[in-house]
Order: C-alpha cells, then sequence, then structure tokens
C-alpha cells in the first residue's frame, strides 16, 4: 500500500544571519516564535486544528528546555496543544516534519507545525571541568583553612571556557570536528581546494541573484530586531555579493591548518535563523480546499561512518530512491545542503559512481548524475548560513518555492547529518 | 447619639447591623464585620458607635483571652472610613469631634487587657488599618485583593483615627512617614516586610494558618515569633534619633515639595504633626491628629479631592452593561506610529495580542521600538523582569498585509490624521475581518461620523482616541456615532477599563473634548508669544497655576506638527473662535521644528535643562517685526487670565452642546487628560469658586480687546442670569 503523502500547505523563515551578530541577543525560542506567529496568522482559522508543534533544534537552550514547547507558546498556538523538540542534528528541522509525518500517517493527528530554530550565537561558554572541581572543593570546604586551602589550589587554567558550540561540532564518536569530516571527504575524493573554492564563490553569485530578485522575499518574514529594535533584518546577511576567487584563495584552512583544504570561505558558517511549515493530511488539505506549496511524498534517514557523515546525501538518497522505485532522472530540483564545498563535491562524485554504489551502498549501479544546474540553484548554506537546527525546514521551504516559480514536479532536498547520517526528502507539487 | 440597638442574648452571642460577636466557651471572641447590603465594610459613625458597644462588652467579659477581628465579606477588610461622612462635615471643630471620637474607640480597643488580632484578607485600608493598628496583632493573605494603606493624604487630609501616631511608631519613622506621604497602598507581602503585618498566609490556606497563628497567642498569651519581629533595625533606630530625625523631616518635606510645589497642605501638614508628636504622650498626640483633620477637611482642596474620587466612581459606572459582554482577546493595529505603537504596547502590557499593520516595515520597527522604550523605563524601575517584558513583546507582531486580521475582536485605526486616507483604508480594511469585529479609529479631530460613511457597517464603528503617551495619560475618549450599537459602546467600554484606563464617551466634535478645550489655550500662549510675552514665563505661570507642565513645553511634547493639524482642524470647524494663530503656522514651516521627537520646538530638547531654541527665537522677532502687532508689556495676571478663561469658556460651551454627559465628568476628563490640577478640582468646579459672573465679566472685557476668541457661551449668560452653578 503506498504510503500517504503529506500537504506542506505553507511556511515562512527568519533571515539567516551570522552568528555573533544582528541576531546575537535574539534567543532561539524568539526567532521560533516569531515564524510560528506569522503561520498562525496567515491561517487564522487553522491554529484551533493543530494538534501538536514539533520543532528542531541542536543546541538546546538552558533558558528553555524543551524549546519547542516555548516557541508554541510564545508563538500563540493556545495552551492546550502539546509541543515536543527533536534533535536529529543538523537534520533537526527535517526530523520535525518526518516525526509530524509518521505521526499523520498512523493517524494520530491531522495538522501540526513544524519547523526548526537555532541560535548558536547563544550556545554558551562553560566552565572547565577543573574550575567545576574547585566550585565542589569550595562548598566542601566548611573551616576558614580548608577553605583557604581551597582557594590557594586555584589556577589560571581554571578559567580556560569549553566552548559549547566547539564541542558540539566535534564528533563524540570519531573525535573529529565536522571540518576535519570535510578534509577526509576532501583527500578521498581527491577535492581539490580550488575546486572547493569555485564552488562555494558559486554558491554566493547564485545566492546573491536570488536575493536581487526577490525570490528570498517571499519566505523570509523580516524581524525587527531585538533587544534595541533600531531596525528590521530582512535578509540573509551571510551572501558576499563581492566574493571573489581571489579573496578565497587568501583564506588559511581553519581546522587542518597545515595539510587542509578547508577554510571558512568554503564552509557554512555559523548562523542564527528559523523557520517553520504548516502540514497536514493530504485528505485534510483538500477538505479545507487549501492550495499546498507543495506535499512530502516520502523520506529516508540513512547511516554511514561517522568520520564521512558528509555523504550522508548519497546514502540517504539511495534508500529513498529505491523504496521508490525511482531515478534521479525524475528528479527536477535539488537542494543539497552545503555544510562544505568538499562535501557537496563530494557527493556528486559518489552519487555518479558506479564502484562507489557497490562498494557502499550493496547496488550495482549508481544512484545518478547530480546536476549542478538543478541543484541549490539560488545557493546553498556556504553563502546562507547553516543554522543547524532550523536548515531543514528551510531547505524544504526553499525548494518548494522555486519548484512553484518554475512550474517543477518533483525535487529532492538531502541533507548530511554529524555523527554520519543522511537525511532525504522527495517533494512533489502535483 | 444615634441610637444603636445590640441583641445580646446570651453574654456570648452579640448581634448587630454592622457586627457581630460571639464569644466562645474557651475564651476566645469573634468579631465580624458585615456592613449590611454593601460589598464592602465602612467605618460609618453608625457602624463604629456599634464596634464601641461590642468592644466596651467585650471587656466585661472575663473568660476572653484573645479577640480577634474578621471581616465577613468575601474580599474586602475594611474599606476605611465612609467618605460621604467626610464630604459632609461643614465645621473644623465638627470634623474634629468625630475624629476624636474615633480615635477614642480605636484607644479602647487597643486598651483591653488581653491579646487583639486583626485577620486581614481584602482591601485593609485607611481607617480600616487605623483599626488594625489598634490591634495588637495583624496577620493578612497574600490575595490580590489585600491592599494595605492609609490613602487620606491623597483626598487632602491625614489619617484621623490614629494612623499618624500608630504607624511611624510601628514600622519606624522613614518606612511610615513615606507611606502615609505618598499614600500609596501596598500589598501583604509588600506590607508584611514593611511589618505592618505581623504574618502573611497563603490565601488559599488563609483559615488555617490564621487559625494556627491565633492557637499560638491563645496557649502562650503572645507570639513571641511576631514581636520579635518587630524590633526596629540599627538605621531605623538611628534614624529616628533625636540628632537624625530633624534630618528626616526636612528631607520628607523636600521630597514633597519637589512633586506638589507645595500645592497640596495635607502632606505638608502631616510632616508636621508627626514631627511635633513624635515625643508627646499618645493622648497629646491623638490630640492634635484630629485637630489638623479638622483643619484639613475644611480647605478646599480637601473638599475638591473628595469631590474628584466620588466623579471617579461614578465615572466608572458610564456604559457599563448589566448583560454579559464579549471580552476583546485579539486586537490589530493600524499604523505603527506614535500612537499606534503605544495602543499595541498597552495591549501586549495587559497580556493581549496585538499586531501592527504598516506600508513598510521599516515603519513596524518604529512600533516595535517605541513599545521596547516603554518596557524599557519598566525594567529599570523595576515593575518587569526583562523576562517578562521578552514575554510581552512576543505578544507583539507585524505585518504588511491583512493577515492576521480575520480573528480580531477589534481593529484600531492610528493611522495619519487624513480623513480622505483614513477612509479609504477603512474600506480596504472590511472585507478582511469578521463580523463582530469593532473598528475603532484613533483620530484625535477628525470626525468619527464622516469616517463611519465609508464603512458597510458603521454600527460597528465607535471612536477611541488614546492620548500621548499612552502608557502614561489615563484617559480615553470614547466616541460613538448614532449607528454605533449599543454593545459596541458597552464592550469598547469594559476592554478600556480591562485595559487599565478609564474611559468618557464623549459626543463626536471636532476635537471631542479634550483637544477642544485645550486648543484654545494654547493658542492662546502663542498669541500672548506674539505680543511679545515671555514664552519661558508663560509656561512658569501656568506650572504656578498647577498645571505639570506650561503650554510650550506641553506643545512640544505634543509634537508642533500634531498640534498644528489639531489647532487647524479646529480652526475650519470653529471659525474665528479658533483662530489658528499666525506664529503657529510661521512655525509650521521651519523645518524640523517638530517638538521633542526632534529635539527642536519652542525649546532646544537638549541635554537635562530645556532651552529656549534660538531658531525660533529668531523667527519670532521677523514675525513681530513683519506684523503689525504692538509689542507691548503683559501682566502676570493678563497672562493667566487668557489662557485660563479661554480654556474655561471653551469648556462651557463643550457643557452647553452636552458633548459629556456631566460637567464633573468634564473635569475628570481634563484631569486626566491635560493634568488640569486636581486641587483646583477641574476646570468647572475652579469656574464656580472664581464665580460665574466675575468669568461673564472678565470674558466681556477681553472679547473687546481681543476678538471673538472670547466669546462669552450662551450657558454661561443664562446660568449667571439665573445664579446658578455647575455644582
Amino acid at each position: 500500500m503506498a504510503k500517504k503523502r503529506i500537504a506542506i500547505v505553507d511556511g515562512v523563515r527568519t533571515p539567516f544571519c551570522r552568528a555573533g551578530g544582528i541576531f546575537n541577543r535574539i534567543s532561539a525560542d524568539d526567532l521560533g516564535a516569531a515564524v510560528v506567529k506569522e503561520l498562525c496568522s496567515r491561517h487564522e482559522g487553522l491554529v484551533d486544528q493543530v494538534d501538536e508543534l514539533i520543532f528542531g533544534n541542536v543546541a538546546q537552550p538552558a533558558n528553555a528546555a524543551n524549546v519547542a514547547r516555548v516557541i508554541a507558546l510564545k508563538g500563540g498556538l493556545s495552551k492546550r496543544v502539546p509541543a515536543y523538540t527533536v534533535h536529529r542534528n543538523c537534520a533537526s528541522g527535517m526530523e520535525a516534519i518526518t516525526t509530524a509525518t509518521s505521526k499523520i500517517r498512523a493517524g494520530e493527528g491531522d495538522v501540526y507545525i513544524v519547523g526548526g530554530a537555532e541560535s548558536m550565537s547563544n550556545i554558551p561558554l562553560m566552565f572547565n571541568q577543573k574550575m567545576t572541581d574547585f566550585f565542589i572543593q569550595l562548598m566542601k570546604s566548611k573551616s576558614l583553612m580548608s577553605k583557604l586551602k581551597t582557594f590557594l589550589s586555584f589556577r589560571p587554567s581554571f578559567l580556560k571556557p569549553v566552548i559549547a558550540v566547539q564541542e558540539g561540532l566535534t564528533d563524540p564518536f570519531c573525535g573529529l570536528n565536522m571540518g576535519m569530516t570535510a578534509e577526509v571527504l576532501s583527500r578521498e575524493f581527491h577535492v581539490t581546494r580550488e575546486q572547493q573554492d569555485v564552488f562555494s564563490l558559486e554558491s554566493h553569485k547564485r545566492a546573491a541573484q536570488a536575493t536581487a530578485a526577490g525570490l528570498f522575499a517571499d519566505e523570509i518574514l523580516p524581524v525587527p530586531v531585538a533587544p534595541a529594535y533600531d531596525f528590521v533584518q530582512s535578509s540573509d546577511d551571510g551572501i558576499r555579493k563581492e566574493q571573489s576567487i581571489e579573496a578565497l584563495k587568501k583564506l588559511k584552512p581553519y581546522f587542518d591548518r597545515i595539510t587542509g583544504s578547508v577554510t571558512v570561505g568554503n564552509a557554512c558558517g555559523l548562523t542564527d535563523g528559523a523557520g517553520s511549515l504548516l502540514i497536514m493530511s493530504e485528505e485534510k488539505a483538500k477538505e479545507l480546499s487549501l492550495n499546498p506549496l507543495g506535499y512530502l511524498k516520502d523520506f529516508a534517514y540513512a547511516g554511514l561512518d561517522p568520520e564521512r557523515m558528509g555523504l550522508g546525501p548519497v546514502y540517504s538518497t539511495a534508500k529513498l530512491l529505491n523504496s521508490l522505485e525511482m531515478s534521479m532522472d525524475d528528479i527536477d530540483l535539488i537542494e543539497l545542503n552545503e555544510a562544505f564545498a568538499a562535501q557537496v563535491l563530494a557527493n556528486e562524485i559518489a552519487f555518479d559512481s558506479d564502484d562507489f554504489a557497490k562498494k557502499y551502498l550493496n547496488q550495482e549501479k549508481k544512484v545518478g548524475f547530480l546536476d549542478p544546474d538543478k541543484m541549490n540553484v539560488n545557493g546553498g548554506a556556504i553563502a546562507l548560513g547553516h543554522p543547524v537546527g532550523a536548515t531543514g525546514a528551510r531547505m524544504v521551504l526553499t525548494l518548494l518555492k522555486e519548484m512553484q516559480r518554475k512550474n517543477l514536479n518533483t525535487g529532492l532536498a538531502t541533507l548530511c547529518i554529524g555523527g554520519g547520517q543522511g537525511a532525504a526528502l522527495l517533494l512533489e507539487r502535483e | 447619639m444615634t441610637e444603636i440597638t445590640l441583641n445580646i442574648t446570651d453574654g456570648r452571642h452579640l448581634e448587630g447591623s454592622y457586627f457581630r460577636c460571639i464569644i466562645e466557651e474557651t475564651g476566645l471572641a469573634t468579631i465580624l464585620f458585615d456592613t449590611p447590603n454593601e460589598k464592602v465594610n465602612k467605618l460609618s459613625e453608625k457602624a463604629l458607635i456599634e464596634f464601641h458597644q461590642i468592644v466596651s462588652h467585650v471587656s466585661t467579659r472575663n473568660e476572653v483571652k484573645v479577640l480577634i477581628i474578621k471581616s465577613k465579606k468575601a474580599s474586602n477588610f475594611i474599606a476605611g472610613a465612609d467618605i460621604e461622612e467626610i464630604n459632609l462635615l461643614s465645621r473644623e471643630s465638627e470634623a474634629t469631634e468625630k475624629a476624636a471620637a474615633g480615635q477614642a474607640i480605636f484607644q479602647s480597643l487597643s486598651n483591653l487587657p488581653f491579646p487583639t488580632v486583626a485577620i486581614i484578607h481584602g482591601a485593609c485600608v485607611g481607617g480600616g488599618l487605623e483599626l488594625a493598628l489598634a490591634c495588637d496583632y495583624r496577620i493578612a493573605s497574600d490575595h490580590s485583593k489585600t491592599k494595605i494603606g492609609l490613602p487620606e493624604v491623597g483626598l487632602g487630609v491625614v489619617p484621623g483615627f490614629g494612623g499618624t501616631q500608630r504607624l511611624p511608631r510601628l514600622i519606624g519613622l522613614v518606612n511610615g512617614l513615606t507611606l502615609i506621604l505618598t499614600y500609596k497602598l501596598v500589598d501583604a507581602k509588600k506590607a508584611y516586610k514593611l511589618k505592618i503585618i505581623d504574618a502573611v498566609y497563603a490565601h488559599e490556606f488563609f483559615n488555617e494558618k490564621a487559625d494556627e497563628f491565633v492557637a499560638e497567642i491563645f496557649e502562650k498569651g503572645k507570639s513571641k515569633k511576631a514581636l520579635k519581629r518587630r524590633k526596629l533595625n540599627t538605621i531605623n533606630k538611628l534614624s529616628q534619633s533625636f540628632l537624625l530625625r530633624w534630618y528626616v523631616f526636612k528631607n520628607a518635606r523636600k521630597g514633597v515639595m519637589a512633586k506638589t510645589k507645595g500645592a497640596y497642605p495635607a502632606p505638608l501638614e502631616a510632616i508636621e504633626l508627626i514631627k511635633n508628636t513624635w515625643s508627646l504622650k499618645p493622648e497629646e498626640g491623638f490630640a492634635e491628629e484630629s485637630r489638623v483633620f479638622g483643619k484639613l477637611s475644611q480647605t478646599a482642596i480637601s473638599k475638591n479631592l473628595i469631590k474628584l474620587y466620588f466623579i471617579n466612581e461614578d465615572l466608572k459606572k458610564e456604559g457599563v452593561s448589566t448583560e454579559e459582554v464579549e471580552e476583546i482577546r485579539k486586537m490589530c493595529v493600524l499604523g505603527a506610529g506614535v500612537m499606534g505603537g503605544g495602543i499595541a504596547w498597552l495591549f501586549s502590557h495587559k497580556g493581549r495580542s496585538v499586531r501592527m499593520k504598516d506600508l513598510s516595515w521599516d515603519a513596524i520597527g518604529m512600533g516595535f521600538k517605541s513599545c521596547q522604550k516603554i518596557y524599557k523605563d519598566f525594567i529599570k524601575r523595576r515593575r518587569l523582569k526583562k523576562s517578562e517584558v521578552n514575554i510581552k513583546m512576543n505578544l507583539i507582531s507585524g505585518t504588511l498585509d491583512f493577515t492576521g486580521f480575520k480573528e480580531a475582536d477589534v481593529v484600531v485605526e492610528a493611522i495619519v490624521e487624513n480623513i480622505e486616507i483614513k477612509k479609504k483604508v477603512l474600506q480596504e480594511l472590511e472585507p478582511h475581518i469578521g463580523e463582530d469585529c469593532i473598528i475603532a479609529t484613533n483620530t484625535s479631530a477628525l470626525s468619527v461620523k464622516e469616517m463611519s460613511t465609508a464603512l458597510k457597517n458603521p454600527e460597528r464603528f465607535i471612536g477611541m482616541h488614546f492620548f500621548n503617551p499612552v502608557s502614561r495619560m489615563p484617559l480615553v475618549e470614547v466616541i460613538p456615532v448614532e449607528e454605533t450599537s449599543d454593545e459596541v459602546i458597552f464592550s469598547t467600554m469594559k476592554f478600556i477599563r480591562d485595559i487599565g484606563k478609564t474611559p468618557i464617551l464623549v459626543k463626536d466634535c471636532p476635537g471631542f473634548l479634550v483637544n477642544r478645550v485645550l486648543i484654545p489655550y494654547v493658542n492662546e500662549a502663542v498669541f500672548l508669544l506674539e505680543e511679545g510675552a515671555n514664552l519661558e514665563l508663560v509656561d512658569e505661570i501656568m506650572v504656578d497655576f498647577g498645571m505639570p507642565m506650561g503650554p510650550f513645553e506641553l506643545a512640544d511634547n505634543v509634537g508642533l506638527d500634531v498640534g498644528y493639524k489639531v489647532a487647524k482642524i479646529l480652526e475650519e470647524s470653529y471659525g474665528e473662535r479658533m483662530v489658528c494663530p499666525k506664529f503657529l503656522e510661521n512655525l509650521h514651516n521651519l523645518e524640523g521644528v517638530l517638538g521633542k521627537k526632534t529635539k527642536k520646538g519652542f525649546y532646544s530638547h537638549k541635554g537635562k535643562k530645556l532651552k529656549l531654541n534660538k531658531e525660533v527665537m529668531g523667527a519670532l522677532k521677523n514675525f513681530q517685526n513683519t506684523s503689525e502687532i504692538t509689542i507691548q508689556e503683559i501682566t502676570h495676571e493678563e497672562i493667566e487670565t487668557r489662557l485660563i478663561y479661554g480654556l474655561i469658556a471653551e469648556a462651557i460651551r463643550c457643557v452647553e452642546e452636552k458633548v459629556v454627559s456631566k460637567p464633573e465628568f468634564l473635569d475628570m476628563a481634563m484631569l486626566m487628560g491635560t493634568g488640569f490640577p486636581p486641587f483646583k478640582g477641574g476646570v468647572l468646579r475652579y469656574a464656580d469658586s472664581i464665580g460665574l459672573k466675575n468669568i461673564l465679566y472678565k470674558l466681556k472685557e477681553l472679547k473687546s480687546a481681543k476678538g471673538k476668541r472670547f466669546d462669552p457661551p450662551e450657558l454661561l449668560l443664562s446660568m449667571v442670569n439665573r445664579s446658578e452653578t455647575f455644582y
């Protein structure tokens, strides 16, 4: 029996802004609340029918445990609507969509608000173990002498913070930083520094063009910038209109400083942003005579080596296409997340390689040609940034909007996931 | 003395009309206060006499070990003395006697040989607190309705039942003075911190906790913990020492003077009273207190303040429906400018969601900014926490189109003051909202009727005029048109009360009430300026009169562009009577001189102190040189008369045209809308006090000198003929 399709009725996102910048003082829940409130306002009558809100978030802010619930409440949903947070690293925004999809398919609900929100600006610095021990010892010390003794044990090194965002971006199993996993792929697939820089330049160009043409304005909700509200941010700020190959060339490798090729210029940046979608069963959308942006036909997640996590798209896409008995030729448009240029280019090779398919995917034939002209036509995370929890929602939204504009029917949104996973979603308009 | 019959069945059960007393076999005596046919308990003369009888009776019963005093009302302990009775006191000696009688009753309560406990749930205010202070112990529930304080100074008198003597001695001089002088009510927790009450309990557990508290006293004869807690700390003790006391009183006086400029005698008298009685014996102190109370109760200012209190109570009943009214939860605002932003702020502050629509995101951003500015001030003054502000700011959203309007309960239009644009926008709006949605216009001077013609459905349309700054101005003029349905009027009135403002029903006329009365006053200030009056002096004279600021500073605050627009609309509507001064037009052509918002108006608003704006002064010189006006010396008296009498004339005309339902409401509106000094009792009450005849005479004189601006209204003529007054 064919699985039920899910209607993606509408979606909206905040501008994506470089971490430590414009949205520095806005928490993930406030970014999420803004987009949820906009969706609720656009579909006023529907809000009462929402069964649950599911949001993806990676950093799990300490001030808002179960951040999805906070988003639901601040976003103006009824207090009776439950909400929970999902976490699948970089695919958390997609996970929100697919979790709701599974629930709709299982008959647990009809209407969901899903999405992702991330404020990488607000990932805290933490006390290191030595400092923590010092505090504990201090609390234990009762007498003046023992307190004094504890005080004297203090060393300046105790003050060196643990940078949570760095910890989070380091694979706990293989010990590699995400950037280093891109270096692994660069070596394995022989993706040169120059190829990476050229790809990155193209990403900025495409994103700049799309912005200039007003394409993103279609999906962005301008955000009055707290806490001072001195201005309203209405576009992504990571795109470099003036980016040049010379400038990219000048950058030093960031992760492997001596022999590496991955720079901050050919990798996605730390970013703040949120995106949200209103989804429901296809029948429900029909019943309400809605005209959805499109439909989620099906999805797949796949696992692979953590140190080669960047190849997640090829693994998950293979799985998805096989189960749907489709091929890459059937796909009109693709969003493949640009975590690193090296990683995207490695995927291009792996998608198109029979050898790779045989060796790793247990299939005779290659997955198919990953046509650069169909992929990330409006740029990707290298230009727009990658607010980890939110990206998945943005990709689906951006893809559907572009399919609508070009009147294309079939789209693929796929993404690599830290920890060694891939996600792939097949979207349709008709 | 009034006859009171106490029904004493067996010496242990007393039944009066206000009180019931039960003395249990165990020795626990309970006095229950239950004013008949009222929601709250008031210490009227009758109630006091009955209370006295009960206390006297209880004092004769040897079995009594503890006396507790409670209220039978759901959420009121004692609301205070009966203000109506205070109002009726017509002689100083009578008032002094009344206070002394009350003091004596409470003194007999205080003298009882066994412990007494006041059990406070709900308001415990004025005389109510003075009664509680005469008890040995006070405990209170933390219910939101439990409010404790001495508001007498706010009514132009001092507490007269021993409050000025007992409170500072109980909680320390500094705190006692502050509470009496600021006449603020505090909640139970604050009262506990101030040590006015000995214990505070969760209201949900109040009965059992109160029983426990009483049980301890019952067993041990006292509550050691409570008594120990009352001991003053060193700083408090020190501040009461002979050496520092004078400084405390001096500082208190300084604070009062800074706030009121000495216009109100009550707080100053209260300071003197407490200062003079600090080292006296209790009976001497009480005598002095009743004397001061008697004296103040007969001042015009106290009479005015009490009258205003009653008007305010009366105003609360205006436009109240007997039936259930739909609650307004969701609001949309058209226009995110100063007013739109302010209204959005108000709504978010009251926990309701609000959506601002404007033409650009930059404009919407300005709306957010103005909300944030107000909240920032709230954080600074610790009235809200950052996290609370964050939640409130999240209630505000912005939009360029009409998404989110379908389910709005009310849409307030606050766009540019242009009738054609307003009509067009209202027309655009109508298809996007639900059938029951109220549409309100926040116009300050345009015709509501004219706007309503743009709508298919004018019965849902109403004027809702907020004042700037919305966060601080308590008044909202509500302007129904003929077609406006009663339900819409009722829910608008309720809604405005729900968001903490005072609505007043006003007839649809250009400028409505407050602006219509105020514009002649501001115009006149500019005429005076043209004729050579000193700008700062004009403002100073009005501040001395009691206005919160002079007309020029006011104009700067309102915005010269906004003021000009209103002045022009009124000139067009009322003709010569409200002719717009030429210099105001000249000023309008000066670029960037828009008042405080551009830091340039009549004054230059840079730095803390206001300085005259040289640009404006230059323009004035030019104007005077080129016009035919003869520059002359203008006396203080003329300045005050011309400003105030013009305002009075227009106010009388508003009564004549029934712009408000009662002259009293006009006075209240001017007080809330312009800060017309409360001690003067209101515009019309002030007119009464000058004598309408005198006003008429002066207006005639001014008319022949200055023209139609001072045309005496018909109503004034006929009232003078019939020797009538407004009050």
